[in-house]
């Protein structure tokens, strides 16, 4: 078979896998929000965005986010990815609103601009 | 639309590579399986993911594979076998 490309990073059919954690494991109140804004935004009323086009997005964010971040995390980024590549957001906006809840909660911290 | 496979149709799936969203696995790409169902017609995913929703529907097959043919180096019995459900677009006839 010539010129076979590896598979894709998210592509993962055959390769060992490791143990399974079975541990029970929840899921944190955000992560369950994001994904309830994200189907509404999908649903059959507002059609902003497929759960095709997030998975692209998952696939093509790079290796290093997708697999340095957790499940509820890269999903998220994704939805902001699709979010502000369709104008439906900008980056601004999501930075500003971060802010806004830093500073809600009473924390200093600001977020790190990305180069 | 008519189906352009019908079950008991053996068939070998696309051995292509595009770019985009694929939902058809790397590994089984190239491999020959049978027909086992016809499922009906659903959105294309590789439309989808651009965001486009009027494209044509595709007809989507359930197809069974011997699992020695998935995986070469499986050990299991040979009568062990796969099914994946794969879009008619990556599959010719054998």
């Amino acid at each position: 078979m010539p010129n076979r490309p590896p598979p894709r990073y998210h592509d993962l059919g055959g390769q060992d896998a490791g143990p399974i954690e079975m541990e029970e494991h929840t899921i944190k109140p955000w992560v369950r929000r994001s994904d309830a804004v994200k189907s509404l935004l999908s649903d059959k009323k507002r059609r902003f965005l497929t759960t095709d086009e997030t998975r692209h997005e998952l696939e093509t964010m790079g290796e290093n986010l997708y697999f340095g971040l957790e499940y509820g995390e890269r999903r998220m980024i994704a939805l902001m990815n699709v979010l502000t590549n369709k104008g439906l957001l900008s980056q601004e906006e999501i930075d500003q609103k971060i802010e806004e809840i830093y500073a809600r909660l009473g924390i200093e911290k600001k977020i790190e601009k990305s180069a | 639309m008519t189906n352009q496979f019908s079950v008991g149709d053996e068939i070998i799936v696309r051995e292509a590579f595009p770019q985009g969203h694929i939902r058809t696995p790397h590994y089984i790409r190239g491999k020959e399986g049978v027909i086992t169902e016809v499922l009906g017609e659903y959105n294309n995913p590789e439309e989808l993911a651009k965001g486009i929703r009027d494209a044509p529907k595709k007809t989507l097959y359930r197809v069974r594979f011997a699992q020695k043919t998935a995986w070469p180096d499986y050990d299991g019995p040979e009568k062990d076998t796969l099914d994946l459900d794969i879009y008619e677009h990556w599959l010719e006839a054998k």
